[in-house]
């Protein structure tokens, strides 16, 4: 088992440095130069030139390449041009919003789908299943910034209950900085919620089909109890391939919801990097998102070993 | 005198109220300690039959007639006394022993979920009676670990553990289906040896379907031919297999090896098993005469007029009568 992780943190290190990579080379071929971005149309040469020394723009690639990822390991991740502070420094407190707002979307998204599925397939044809199901069709279809309106307007102006944009911080307590993410975390748990429910639904019916279930009913089960204790379970393996691969879209819908809702997180610290054009910032943060991602995908890869002790590493015979 | 253990008087299953009938009239009778052999090719109603007793029909199908388990009448009872029945006093071994168990639940869970179930024992005093199954059923701790997962194990394996699972609450009725068709000649005979020992041993009444009928001869006392949902022929086994007497009994035997010698004659050409020609009929173009006539060799007028009731062929006296539904029986003797 211990070699199976090594061996997967290994590769899960090259799939990163192949992500740094690509981040890197897409940030070269961007047109425009950074540093006359900066300095605006009526820089001087000189100016200019002095810039692009500081910044290293003259190196060759490779070299800037190295400079820039050699650091990754020492929490190094360059200099923001425009605020001239280290991205790490950006990035702690932000982290402390952009965090919590990703699991706490993961956890209605995982809290919601699961029931609602399991509950559509055991009711499979019927009007519970159709219900859910339409429901979870909008939820399919509904963006997750028309949602952050929709709930900003009905809870946050209408109902008064939560703030509707902006982050108290943690320091009076974790209910003030839960109070401002719910929102937020609804707008962006509830669509994925909607596609995972619609995956658990398919998996269950598939599990209900099959023959341990019948046992489990000879054995004096009832269908409740071989839904939960039989079904279910196995139905899991292609709920937690989802949950990972929808933990990107996750991140991705940070950038924009963090902005609908005017969170200080590390979506929004991406957007404004890119509209100043900060490409240092932007690279790195893409970057690290990326890592997170396959880092993500790393620990679901492991969850399946424990939901299905089939494909546990060394189970077999 | 009580009722019997298991009563099956016309029973019958029709696809929806006055639908198709899956099942025509079945009718037998069956003792704690006695062994039934339920056989017939697919098609037949054997499985049908067994998931009738269970109460696990699919939804759409419809239960009439007589079917009582130790004097209740099993299709009035309501859901939770069926429950409490399945598993604890029927219980059923599947014909896959790889799709059968579940894979993400351990061997060991399994066998003791029944007995926290039914028995409401402990997690610990449950595992501790699994333990013993295991033991039992020829798969020894410390190398079969009740921690093992059913794709760690054999097929003959696995469906030892799923005879540990049927046995764990002692239940008074064995259905087994098809226990062994899925595993390899040599195993079959170590499960049926199995089978036949757990028989023995809990004193419960046991129904086998299959469809081999070297199975059935080495395993049950008395046998039932279905056919097309009903019963053609029914008998103590010695006397059913000395005096095959429904063209379709017989048909099955050449069918199956166990009805040829399969010695080839310096020489001669090689032996062949008879097939019977046709197919089983569609359960909703069931001819209203003899179901069999159409693929029948000794066909006769009447055949294609009446359908025929099972009838007592001997003058009577046995402990179980040898009944064949057949207008024209033939008399006594193996298929030519």
């Amino acid at each position: 088992m211990t070699s199976y992780v090594l061996g997967r943190l290994f590769a899960l290190l090259l799939t990163t440095l192949a992500a740094s990579l690509i981040v890197f080379l897409l940030m070269q071929i961007l047109p425009g130069d950074p540093a006359a971005v900066m300095l605006g149309v009526n820089a001087q040469p000189e100016t200019l030139a002095a810039l692009r020394t500081k910044l290293g723009l003259d190196q060759p690639l490779w070299t800037r390449y190295l400079d820039w990822i050699g650091g990754f390991p020492f929490g190094d991740f360059g200099v923001s041009h425009t605020y001239s502070t280290p991205i790490s420094q950006l990035l702690a407190p932000r982290i402390m919003v952009t965090l919590p707002l990703a699991l706490l979307s993961m956890a209605i998204s995982v809290g919601v789908a699961l029931p609602v599925g399991v509950y559509a397939a055991s009711r499979r044809g019927k009007p519970g299943d159709f219900l859910s199901m339409g429901a979870a069709q909008i939820g399919v279809a509904i963006p997750n910034f028309w949602l952050g309106l929709l709930l900003i307007l009905f809870f946050a102006l209408h109902l008064r209950w939560l703030p509707a944009s902006g982050f108290a911080g943690w320091e009076d307590g974790l209910w003030r900085g839960l109070r401002s993410l719910i929102l937020p975390a609804l707008a962006l748990g509830l669509p994925l919620a909607a596609i995972l429910a619609r995956v658990t639904r398919s998996a269950v019916i598939e599990a209900l089909g099959e023959d341990f279930i019948r046992t489990a009913r000879a054995k004096g089960l009832t269908s409740r109890a071989a839904l939960w204790r039989h079904a279910t379970p196995n139905a899991l393996i292609p709920v937690a391939t989802i949950v990972g691969m929808q933990f990107s879209f996750l991140l991705a819908g940070t950038i924009i919801i963090e902005n609908v809702f005017n969170l200080p997180g590390v979506g929004r610290l991406i957007f404004q990097s890119i509209a100043q054009r900060d490409l240092v910032t932007v690279q790195s943060l893409v970057t690290l998102l990326a890592a997170c991602v396959i880092f993500v995908n790393f620990l679901v890869d492991l969850a399946y070993g424990w939901l299905d002790p089939r494909l546990a590493a060394g189970g077999g015979r | 005198m009580s009722a019997p253990l298991l009563e099956l008087d016309g029973l019958t299953v029709a696809l929806g109220t006055g639908g198709v009938e899956l099942l025509s009239g079945l009718s037998l009778v069956l003792e704690r300690g006695e062994r039934l052999g339920l056989v017939g090719e697919s098609g037949s109603g054997k499985s049908l039959t067994a998931l009738a007793i269970m109460g696990l029909l699919p939804e759409q199908m419809r239960v009439s007639g007589g079917l009582r388990f130790a004097g209740d009448d099993l299709p009035a009872l309501p859901e939770e006394r069926m429950r409490r029945l399945r598993g604890r006093r029927i219980a059923m071994i599947f014909q896959e022993p790889m799709t059968a168990l579940n894979p993400v639940m351990s061997i060991g869970a399994q066998i003791a979920e029944g007995r926290r179930l039914h028995l409401g024992e402990s997690r610990a005093e449950a595992e501790a009676v699994a333990r013993r199954l295991l033991d039992r059923v020829g798969l020894p701790g410390p190398r079969f670990d009740l921690g093992l997962y059913p794709h760690q194990l054999s097929g003959g394996q696995r469906q030892r553990v799923m005879i540990a699972m049927a046995a764990a609450c002692g239940p008074d009725l064995l259905i087994a289906d098809e226990p062994t068709t899925a595993l390899d000649v040599t195993v079959q005979a170590q499960i049926l040896d199995l089978l036949d020992e757990i028989v023995e041993e809990t004193g419960a009444a046991l129904l086998l379907i299959t469809h081999d009928l070297g199975v059935v001869s080495e395993t049950a006392d008395r046998i039932a031919v279905m056919y097309a949902g009903r019963i053609v022929e029914t008998g103590a086994t010695e006397e059913v297999f000395a005096r095959m007497a429904h063209p379709y009994s017989q048909g099955l035997f050449a069918a199956s090896p166990y009805g040829l010698d399969l010695r080839r004659a310096p020489g001669g050409p090689r032996p062949r098993l008879k097939a019977i020609p046709g197919m089983v009929p569609d359960p909703a173009r069931r001819p209203a005469h003899c179901v069999f006539a159409e693929r029948c060799g000794f066909v006769q007028p009447d055949c294609l007029r009446i359908s025929p009731r099972l009838a007592p062929l001997d003058s009577g006296g046995a402990r179980w009568p040898h009944l064949a539904a057949c207008l024209h029986p033939r008399a006594g003797g193996l298929a030519p």
